[in-house]
C-alpha cells in the first residue's frame, strides 16, 4: 500500500463550470448555486429546524 | 524535535435529520443509526469494538470508528458519531475526515431504503455542526497526542495518581455495591410483580403487565431509560471526589506548556476555524462551540463545563476502571497523552479545516519548545474569546498580559511570525510546515483586505456570505435554515456550492476514496486494521478498541496493544 496524502495539492476550484450553450460563455457559478439555495431556504424553514433538533448537546 | 511528528485525530458528532415523508412516526434516531451501520457494512469491513453494547461502537476499514452517543434522558434523541484513525500530518487528518464524510454521504440513500422497507420512507440527512436551532451543543473534537508532563511536574503527577489509587478502588466498591443492590431490588421487584401479576390478572399497569407476558422487549424498553439514568447519577454522584480530583490536577499540571502559552492563539483561531453562527437575535458570530465554552480546561464530565481544553477523555481512564480495566488508569502514567480540544468547530471547507489543524500542529509544536514563551497572554481569555467570536468585523481588541489590546488578526499574526522564525531556525523542515504558513498568511492577508475572497475556503466567511445574499432581511428561522443546512453532508448548502465550482479542495478524490478502505501508515490504525481483517471473520471472539485488541474470551485472552509509532501485529504463527 502507497503512503495517502503526504502533503496537500495547491488550492484549486473543485469543478470548472460548465459553459452555457446558449450564451457560449461560462455562467458565473455563484448564482446560480444562490439561486439553488435561496429556492430551498424559504421552503418550510421551521419543519427543517424541528427535523434537526437534537434533544440534548453530546460530547 | 521534529515538527508535526504526533499523532492526531478528529471525532465529529452528526446530527441526524429525519423529515418526514408523510403521517408517519418518527423512527427515532436509533433505529436510524442502525439503518446506517447496516448501510456502512454494505460499503466497507465493519467490526464490533469493545463498546458495541454501551455506545454501539463499531471500527471500519481504514482503522477509524463510529459510535451511537445519547444521553440516558434520550436514548432515540442521539448522534452519530465518527472517528477519524489516527493520523500524522494534517494533509493526513484531512483526508480520512474527507473519506469518513464520503463514507456517510454514500450510506445515506443505502440507510433510507432500508428505512423504507422498515416503514419509515421520510429523508434522511446528516448534519457535520455543532449547535442546533435551540442551542444544544455537540459537534467536534480534536485530539493531538502531546506531551503531559516533564520533570517535577510528571513526577507530582504521578505520585498523585498513586494516592488516589484508594479513592479509585473505594468508588470501584461503592458503584458495585450500588449496582448490584439496585439489581436485586430490581429483581425483586419485577418476581414479585409477576406473583401478583398471576394473582390478579386484570389490576396493574401495562407496563407490569408485559412482565408477566412475551412481550420483554416493550419491559426492557421501558425501564432501560430510567435505569440508564439512575447509571449515569451513580457515575456522576460516587465519582464525583476522583473526577474533581482528576480534573483539577489536568489542569494544573497537563500540558501546561500549550495551556499558558497558546492561548491568544487558541482565542483567535475561529476567525480561520470557525463555522459561523446565526444567534435567536439574527446576530451573526464566527463560531458554533465559542459561545458554550465557559473554562480553559474541563474539570467536570457534565456537558455545561464546556473548556477550550477538554480533559474528559482523560477522566474516563480513571472511570474506566469500574469495569476492571486497570491498564487504562496505568495509561495515564505515561509522559504524552491525547491532548484533546474542546474549542473546535466542524469545518465543511477542506481550507479551513486543514488550516485549523496544521497551524494548531505547528503551535503546540512551538508551545512544547519553549518557541511562545515570550509572547503576550489574553488576561481573561474566556470574556476575550467570546468578544472576539462575536465581532465578524474583526475590529474587537482584547487586553493581553503586556498591556496592550490585541485584535483576533493580531494575534493570528503574532503567531504566524513566530512560526516562521520557529521554522527558519530548525533544520530539517517538512514541506507541509511550509506550506501551512503559506496558506495561514495568504488567508489572514485575505481576512484583512477582503474577506470575499475566502468563500468557498473559510466556513464562517462563506455561511455569511451566503446569508446575505440569500436572506439578509429574512425571518430568523430562514436564517437558521440557512445557518443548519450549510452543513448538512452531501445535499446541503456548502455542497451545493462544491457542485458549482464554487469550493476549493486540498485533497484528491481518488485519495479519499482510497483512505476508505486504507489505514495511515506509522500509526495504531495500521495494525488494528490488519488485525481486523485478519481475526473479523474467524470464530474467536475479539474486541477491538484504540488501545489494543483483545483476541479469545474472557479467561484465555491475548491482548495485542496497539501504542507505540508503529506497532507490529503477532507473528503469524502465534495467529492461529
Amino acid at each position: 500500500m502507497t503512503q495517502l496524502a503526504q502533503n496537500v495539492t495547491e488550492p484549486r476550484p473543485n469543478r470548472e463550470p460548465a459553459v452555457d450553450p446558449r450564451t457560449d460563455k461560462k455562467p458565473h457559478p455563484i448564482q446560480k448555486a444562490l439561486d439553488l439555495i435561496a429556492a430551498d431556504a424559504f421552503d418550510a424553514p421551521e419543519t427543517y429546524l424541528k427535523d434537526t433538533r437534537v434533544p440534548e448537546g453530546g460530547e | 524535535m521534529k515538527i508535526f511528528d504526533r499523532l492526531v485525530g478528529q471525532e465529529t458528532e452528526y446530527a441526524i435529520r429525519y423529515s418526514r415523508d408523510g403521517d408517519e412516526p418518527h423512527p427515532g434516531n436509533d433505529v436510524i443509526y442502525e439503518a446506517l451501520t447496516e448501510a456502512i457494512q454494505s460499503l466497507v469491513l465493519v467490526r464490533k469494538g469493545e463498546r458495541a453494547l454501551a455506545r454501539r461502537q463499531y471500527f471500519v476499514q481504514n482503522g477509524g470508528a463510529f459510535y451511537y452517543e445519547s444521553l440516558p434522558t434520550s436514548s432515540a434523541g442521539g448522534l452519530l458519531e465518527g472517528a477519524t484513525p489516527e493520523c500524522r500530518g494534517p494533509a493526513q487528518t484531512l483526508l480520512y475526515q474527507r473519506a469518513l464524510d464520503g463514507l456517510l454521504i454514500d450510506a445515506l440513500p443505502i440507510a433510507r431504503r432500508i428505512l423504507t422497507r422498515k416503514g419509515f420512507p421520510g429523508r434522511i440527512g446528516l448534519l457535520k455542526n455543532c449547535r442546533d436551532a435551540e442551542g444544544h451543543v455537540y459537534g467536534a473534537q480534536e485530539n493531538y497526542e502531546a506531551v503531559f508532563a516533564t520533570g517535577v511536574t510528571l513526577w507530582a503527577w504521578r505520585a498523585l495518581l498513586i494516592a488516589m489509587f484508594p479513592l479509585l478502588m473505594v468508588c470501584v466498591a461503592v458503584t458495585w455495591t450500588l449496582l448490584v443492590g439496585m439489581m436485586a431490588w430490581l429483581f425483586t421487584g419485577i418476581v414479585m410483580g409477576w406473583f401478583l401479576m398471576v394473582l390478579l390478572p386484570h389490576r396493574f399497569d401495562p407496563t407490569f403487565v408485559a412482565l408477566a407476558t412475551d412481550d420483554t422487549t416493550s419491559t426492557f424498553d421501558a425501564i432501560e431509560g430510567p435505569m440508564s439514568l439512575v447509571f449515569m447519577w451513580v457515575e456522576i454522584v460516587v465519582w464525583w471526589p476522583v473526577v474533581t480530583l482528576l480534573g483539577w490536577a489536568i489542569a494544573t499540571l497537563g500540558f501546561r506548556k500549550v495551556h499558558q502559552s497558546a492561548m491568544g492563539f487558541l482565542i483567535s483561531r475561529p476567525i480561520v476555524s470557525g463555522a459561523g453562527t446565526v444567534d435567536t437575535h439574527s446576530l451573526f458570530g464566527l463560531s458554533e462551540k465559542g459561545p458554550a465554552t465557559r473554562t480553559i480546561s474541563r474539570t467536570s464530565v457534565l456537558p455545561d463545563a464546556r473548556g477550550i481544553f477538554d480533559a474528559g477523555n482523560l477522566m474516563k481512564h480513571a472511570i474506566n476502571t469500574v469495569q476492571m480495566d486497570f491498564s487504562s488508569y496505568f495509561r495515564l502514567f505515561r509522559r504524552r497523552q491525547r491532548l484533546q480540544f474542546g474549542l473546535s468547530d466542524s469545518n465543511l471547507c477542506q481550507m479551513a479545516e486543514y488550516l485549523k489543524l496544521g497551524t494548531t500542529l505547528l503551535v503546540i509544536d512551538m508551545a512544547e519548545a519553549g518557541a511562545l514563551d515570550h509572547l503576550p497572554r489574553p488576561t481573561e481569555p474566556i470574556i476575550s474569546l467570546h468578544q472576539l467570536i462575536a465581532d465578524p468585523t474583526l475590529q474587537a481588541a482584547v487586553p493581553m498580559s503586556d498591556g496592550s489590546m490585541m485584535t483576533a488578526l493580531q494575534l493570528q499574526r503574532l503567531t504566524l511570525d513566530t512560526a516562521r522564525d520557529f521554522l527558519d531556525r530548525h533544520d530539517d523542515v517538512p514541506t507541509e510546515a511550509r506550506r501551512v504558513v503559506r496558506l495561514w498568511e495568504e488567508v489572514l492577508d485575505a481576512l484583512e483586505e477582503d474577506p470575499a475572497r475566502l468563500v468557498g475556503r473559510l466556513d464562517w466567511v462563506t455561511k455569511r456570505y451566503v446569508l446575505e445574499s440569500v436572506a439578509p432581511n429574512a425571518p430568523l428561522a430562514v436564517q437558521k435554515k440557512i445557518d443548519l443546512r450549510y452543513h448538512e453532508l452531501g445535499e446541503g448548502y456548502l455542497g451545493v456550492l462544491e457542485a458549482h465550482g464554487e469550493a476549493v479542495e486540498l485533497v484528491e478524490a481518488g485519495d479519499v476514496l482510497r483512505a476508505r478502505t486504507e489505514a495511515p501508515q506509522n500509526t495504531p490504525a495500521r495494525l488494528r486494521a490488519e488485525l481486523m481483517t485478519t481475526w473479523g471473520d474467524q470464530d474467536v471472539p475479539v474486541a477491538f478498541s484504540w488501545s489494543s485488541v483483545r483476541i479469545g474470551g474472557w479467561f484465555n485472552a491475548r491482548v495485542i496493544p496497539l501504542d507505540g509509532d508503529s506497532p507490529r501485529p503477532p507473528p503469524r504463527e502465534q495467529q492461529h
